[in-house]
């Protein structure tokens, strides 16, 4: 019995990829030889599936369930009328889910245009991330796992990202506030109205290149890897692998733009469209206020000299409890072609004001040199009691102060998000305060392993 | 309804239509997406192959005589888009040997699809009765994807308490389906 139960516990370890390498040959012997080790293990597979299942189903009647609720407008009487309803999903949950499989696959195949199929999965999420789908429902809360018909997707702060993935296995990655809207009928087309994009992009059928449409480009994908930042007036394309076609809206303008190669697609037809081999990176920045503004309220002082980013507040997390972010981010590529690289001795050098006493969150947004999204790192800093309104902030954040946002990211894919930050580009830089605005207004921020402590007071004797 | 092919001028053989061949694929949903999980320990993943393995067998041009031939395909196919998607994410494969997988399916497709269906429809029935705690740990862990040492790090335990709950949690899962198929058959006998 106690045999049985080590065995068990065994196969639990390997189906979760723990196993010590002598261990790995007696799982093989195991499951080679004993019928009742394989017998386990298609239970476990199966259950795990089964629940999987279960969940999913349960996760659609609860949005079902809100759904009607909005409709109906009278609470009272939609529950009346849901708790019919609920019985008989709660006891044939299977059927329900079976026979919402049985007709999209019969629907697919013989009724209907394989678009109707998923087009993406959401493969990882993290932060506020709302989905408006066909006919202009909107989900305020997605989760991994999730499949996707055609619609709109929008990372809403500076710490929200989402992975997609297409059945192909191409993925793109949105960062940041930014609005994407997907679609695949011919072939894969992305509407990036604004905001930051990486896609690693499998090789596509031939005459059906995937499309990515900016406010001011449209760009052509045969398979690569590549990042887009969209505006409304310029497109910033960096390509890290094969090659990409631009066309510039403005003029019709092409370009084809190649591995370590950059473009900046413009409004403005005087513009050049002149593809650059992607500068080396520089290890030190200086923010550019309020150029470099992706939210925040600008406040300017006499001759901009004292002008500042104050933090404005932002909805987030689930719409029933919402939390209140008090935030200012900053882009840190804005008309600046040349990337930013950290490096081990970096520090963040942060200056401004702050009216109250709160916990402060910063952070920023990183890429992989030559590649894609690699992840957020963020550091939590307490100010105690301020007797003096407006008090200056004036605080250093060495780089290896900062955490990964997502630990189990790391765990699962320790290549594609790195544990540490150094060795990544920097791609954008943010702080808030949760619930409680502090009056916190940014005036410099500055990335340099040249700062100096010794001139400046550390965070905790600011205030 | 099936469909008879011709094998030459005086001989016909029979296969299945597209139709039973989608309710073949749904009968069996469970067993091919825990074919596909034991290669890519991904609930959500293998949800998305049994899926794909469904669209081939209804859009490529294949035929199938018999309801386990269906099967037979479905599992192999199932395996190498498993394997397929092991790719794609940059993941190393499970480490089974394909002799190990293969007594696997051949184990699987020695239960026939109905008793399969019975077995897992008793199997939904026993997931309900469970202790709160208990489901938390098997959504924790199936549905959210999370390792063994994420759920001990949610749950505030210890890595071996959450092996030793889950291995017995699935040995009373399963016992807790015997004891249903064994009232079953009382029932009707």
């Amino acid at each position: 019995m106690k045999d049985a139960e080590s065995n068990r516990e065994l196969l639990l370890r390997y189906l979760d990829g723990n196993l010590l390498p002598e261990e790995q040959a007696r799982v093989a012997d195991l499951l080679r030889c004993d019928p009742e080790a394989r017998a386990f293990l298609r239970e476990v597979a199966e259950q795990a599936v089964t629940v999987a299942d279960a969940e999913r189903v349960e996760e659609h009647r609860r949005r079902e369930l809100g759904a009607r609720r909005e409709w109906a407008g009278n609470r009272r009487e939609a529950l009346s009328r849901i708790g019919g309803s609920r019985t008989r999903f709660a006891r044939w949950p299977w059927a329900v889910a079976a026979a919402a499989v049985v007709a999209l696959i019969a629907s697919v195949v013989l009724l209907r245009p394989k678009a109707e199929l998923a087009i993406v999965r959401i493969t990882e999420l993290n932060g506020a991330v709302r989905w408006t789908g066909g006919g202009g429902r909107v989900v305020p809360a997605l989760n991994v796992g999730r499949s996707l018909l055609g619609g709109t997707l929008e990372p809403l702060s500076a710490d929200s990202w989402a992975e997609l993935t297409f059945r192909d296995g191409s993925t793109v990655t949105v960062s940041g506030q930014s609005v994407l809207t997907i679609s695949e009928y011919r072939q894969k087309e992305l509407h990036l109205r604004s905001g930051n994009l990486s896609a690693s992009v499998m090789p596509q059928p031939d005459g059906k290149p995937m499309l990515i449409h900016t406010p001011t480009a449209r760009l052509e994908i045969l398979g690569t890897q590549l990042n887009v930042e969209a505006e409304l007036s310029s497109t910033m394309l960096s390509v890290n692998a094969g090659s990409v076609r631009v066309t510039r809206l403005a003029d019709g303008s092409v370009a084809e733009v190649r591995a370590e190669q950059q473009v900046v697609a413009s409004a403005d037809r005087h513009a050049e469209l002149t593809v650059n081999r992607r500068p080396g990176p520089v290890t030190a920045w200086q923010s550019n206020l309020p150029t470099d503004r992706l939210h925040g309220n600008w406040l300017s002082g006499p001759g901009n000299s004292n002008g500042g980013l104050r933090t404005a507040p932002m909805l987030w997390g689930d719409p029933e409890k919402p939390i209140t972010l008090y935030l200012v981010s900053l882009s840190v590529s804005r008309d600046r072609p040349t990337p930013v690289l950290l490096t081990s001795g970096t520090k963040f050098r942060i200056r401004g004001q702050i009216e109250s006493a709160g916990n402060v969150f910063f952070g920023f947004t990183t890429r992989h040199v030559n590649g894609g999204f690699a992840g957020k790192f963020l550091v939590e800093r307490h100010f105690e009691v301020v007797q003096e309104a407006g008090k200056s902030l004036d605080i250093q954040l060495r780089l290896e102060d900062f955490r990964p946002q997502e630990e189990k990211l790391i765990e699962k894919y320790p290549e594609a998000f790195p544990a540490s930050p150094v060795g990544l580009e920097l791609f954008d830089w943010w702080c808030c305060t949760i619930n409680e605005d502090a009056g916190l207004k940014i005036t410099h921020v500055e990335l340099d392993a040249g700062i100096v402590e010794s001139n400046i007071l550390s965070d905790d004797e600011q205030i | 309804m099936s469909g008879f092919v011709p094998v030459n001028r005086y001989t016909y053989k029979m296969t299945i239509s597209e139709q039973d061949i989608l309710r073949t694929l749904m009968k069996s949903r469970d067993r091919i997406a825990a074919v596909a999980w034991v290669v890519v320990r991904d609930a959500h993943a293998a949800e998305d192959i049994f899926q794909n393995v469904a669209l081939k067998a209804l859009t490529k041009e294949v035929s199938f005589e018999t309801e386990g031939a269906v099967l037979s395909w479905a599992f192999i196919t199932a395996r190498r888009e498993g394997i397929d998607w092991l790719r794609r994410h940059r993941k190393e494969s499970t480490g089974l040997e394909p002799e190990i997988l293969d007594l696997l399916e051949q184990e699987w497709l020695s239960e026939t699809a109905r008793s399969g269906e019975v077995r897992m429809e008793a199997l939904r029935v026993c997931l309900k009765t469970l202790p709160e705690k208990s489901s938390l740990l098997l959504r924790l862990r199936y549905f959210e994807g999370n390792s063994c040492r994420e759920v001990a790090k949610k749950l505030g335990t210890g890595l071996n308490v959450v092996y030793k709950r889950l291995s017995r949690l699935h040995q009373g899962l399963k016992e807790c389906i015997e004891i249903r198929l064994n009232e079953s058959e009382a029932t009707k006998s």
